[in-house]
């Protein structure tokens, strides 16, 4: 059984076009149902939108079901310059990079594992595969001292240097992503004809260049579904930030929104908050809503072995 | 000769990968096994010694842990009926011809693409008693039927509590596995239903008796899969409880994660800490194998 990770766009079976029949009682209940599940997340949005334009003393003493008044678009303004621009950059950032340099490596190591006959292949990726499967509270404590004691050893050098918490979580997030991308490419890899590589060969094509120019062209698709989990991941990580970023200026937009409702409390200014959180969902979901195949194709690489 | 050539590719392909692997997963891997065995923390013991299993013997001893455990038993198997069914329903109902199929598809894995802070923080607020749109509704009704935890909100009472936890994480995640069991769907060969339907079987019986035997494998990789994610739940506890009364009220939500994370970085027992994460690894390895080898059926080759 081929999954969506291992077909190539040549091969996918072509799917005539069908027209949706007419309302029958079946579809009647189908259309209750999805319709019954997906009114919760439409008025939680609207209420969140909502709240987001209302003024705090509205917020507080009207109920909530009511719109705004006069829709307060300063509060996003407001919010913006009250530290979740500078959450929203850091979090672009940290998740944009992290991506490229783990898809770029794993797809680097999987090619090896994947295609060239070598001793220790098999091992190799089942040490790799480790990582899939152990929890992530495992590796939390170690990789915090690390980093601590990385942050002291920089402090007693001569140039005084201070260790920026964005490039430890571009570091963390690299690796955290490493094994799955492995192992999603390595399947990749394999399920590509084996004649690819001596054809470019007999044509006097160098092996890296029958990497860079023949095969990498061809695992776009898995590449590509990787990018997108991996921004998606870097995006809305929240454990590794916690423990790991120290300066304020340096959050990421998980962990700062989070940060904001704590103070919340005590400034008595929650439509800000609500702000923040809308400029931190609003950009993701219209990237979902414009590559939704991509993103859903992204979702379930990997996962239900072909 | 092409493929000598090609074998100088392997190490440096593979360097930068097993470099930073090692040192960033392996190595602290291996440390935190270690470590576990030591009376390391950081009031006072800030030179490691070796202490045998006695922090394991402290673990078997302390009834939090216990109430952690329970906690996270109780997310695993009520938050896996409450993913899993109306999963299988929504995963089923997408893959029927539809009109707006895209948009409702759409709806329902929006939550998934959120930070798990957005959507906590969304749904701690929703269910807020005086502000919120969930909460006001529910302590109208708790007024209404005389029903105590609705009234006083239900993150507020220990009865309530992880429940409410419970619905804002399957909210948020439940697009996965619709799509993951959407993707099980449509590897069944449509000839199957359809010879089914030709011999006269309804609906009903082509769904009992055909689909669900044909997505056993899928149903069985996925409740593994569910098994090891809701054992290290962590995100959602904390966001919407923390990071002051973490697993509140009175720790009736909670779990193995967030015990681990009060334990070390909280009250700085770091020994102790790294022996919860190797039991806590111990028992989602138990049991995602025992889950998988109970639901072992005999494949249907299709």
């Amino acid at each position: 059984m081929a999954t969506s990770s291992t077909t190539l766009p040549a091969e996918r079976a072509y799917v005539p076009y069908q027209r949706p029949p007419r309302i029958s009682t079946k579809n009647l209940i189908i259309y209750v149902v999805l319709t019954f599940w997906i009114l919760p997340t439409i008025f939680a949005f609207v209420w969140v939108f909502a709240v987001s334009l209302k003024t705090n003393r509205e917020f507080m003493g009207v109920p909530p079901w009511t719109l705004p008044q006069i829709a307060q678009w300063s509060n996003y303004v407001t919010a913006w310059n009250q530290g979740v621009g500078t959450m929203f950059q850091n979090s672009l950032l940290i998740a944009t990079l992290s991506t490229i340099a783990s898809v770029a490596i794993a797809t680097l190591a999987a090619y090896p594992i994947a295609r060239i006959p070598f001793r220790f292949s098999q091992a190799l990726l089942s040490y790799f595969l480790i990582g899939i499967m152990i929890p992530y509270m495992l590796t939390a404590i170690p990789v915090y001292f690390g980093v601590e004691a990385f942050r002291q050893w920089l402090l007693k050098l001569p140039i005084v240097m201070q260790l920026d918490s964005r490039f430890v979580l571009i570091v963390l997030y690299t690796v955290a992503q490493l094994p799955f991308n492995t192992f999603v490419m390595t399947g990749f890899f394999r399920g590509l004809p084996t004649e690819l590589e001596e054809a470019a060969a007999v044509d006097g094509a160098s092996p890296f260049r029958a990497f860079w120019q023949i095969m990498l062209p061809l695992a776009t698709p898995g590449i590509s579904s990787l990018t997108i989990l991996g921004f998606l991941y870097g995006w809305n990580e929240f454990f590794y930030a916690l423990i790991l970023v120290k300066d304020q200026a340096q959050r990421t937009v998980p962990l700062g929104l989070f940060y904001m409702d704590q103070q919340a409390q005590y400034t008595a200014s929650w439509v800000g908050l609500f702000a923040g959180m809308l400029i931190a969902a609003v950009p993701v979901l219209i990237v979902f809503a414009l590559l939704q195949d991509q993103v859903a194709r992204g979702l379930t690489v990997g996962a239900i072995k072909g | 000769m092409f493929q000598k050539a090609r074998r100088k590719l392997i190490l440096p392909f593979l360097l930068p990968q097993t470099i930073l692997f090692t040192l960033i997963t392996f190595v602290p891997i291996i440390a935190t096994v270690a470590y576990a065995f030591t009376d390391w923390n950081g009031a006072g013991n800030n030179t490691p010694h070796w202490a045998g299993l006695v922090e394991f013997k402290l673990i078997t001893l302390d009834p939090q842990f216990l109430n952690a455990i329970k906690n996270s038993f109780f997310l695993m198997l009520v938050g896996g009926v409450m993913v899993f069914v109306p999963a299988f329903i929504m995963a089923w109902c997408l893959n029927q011809p539809l009109r707006l199929r895209k948009h409702y598809r759409f709806l329902i894995l929006a939550p998934v693409v959120l930070s798990v802070s957005v959507a906590g923080l969304m749904w701690k607020w929703m269910d807020n008693p005086s502000f919120g749109l969930v909460g006001t509704l529910l302590k109208f009704i708790g007024k209404a039927l005389n029903i105590g935890p609705l009234s006083i909100g239900v993150l507020g009472d220990t009865r309530t509590a992880l429940i409410a936890i419970i619905v804002a994480s399957i909210w948020h995640g439940i697009g996965t596995w619709v799509l993951l069991l959407s993707a099980g769907f449509e590897r069944i060969p449509p000839e199957i239903p359809e010879s089914a339907r030709i011999d006269g079987a309804s609906d009903w019986q082509i769904f009992w008796l055909i689909t669900v035997p044909l997505m056993w494998e899928v149903i069985r990789v996925l409740l593994v899969l569910w098994v090891m994610q809701a054992l290290q739940a962590f995100s959602f506890v904390f966001v919407m409880t923390g990071p002051v009364a973490i697993g509140g009220p009175l720790n009736s939500t909670n779990l193995m994660g967030t015990f681990v994370y009060q334990m070390t970085f909280g009250s700085f027992k770091w020994a102790y800490g790294m022996a919860l994460a190797t039991t806590m690894m111990v028992m989602i390895f138990l049991l995602s194998q025992i889950t998988n080898r109970a639901l072992l059926r005999d494949a249907i080759e299709f």
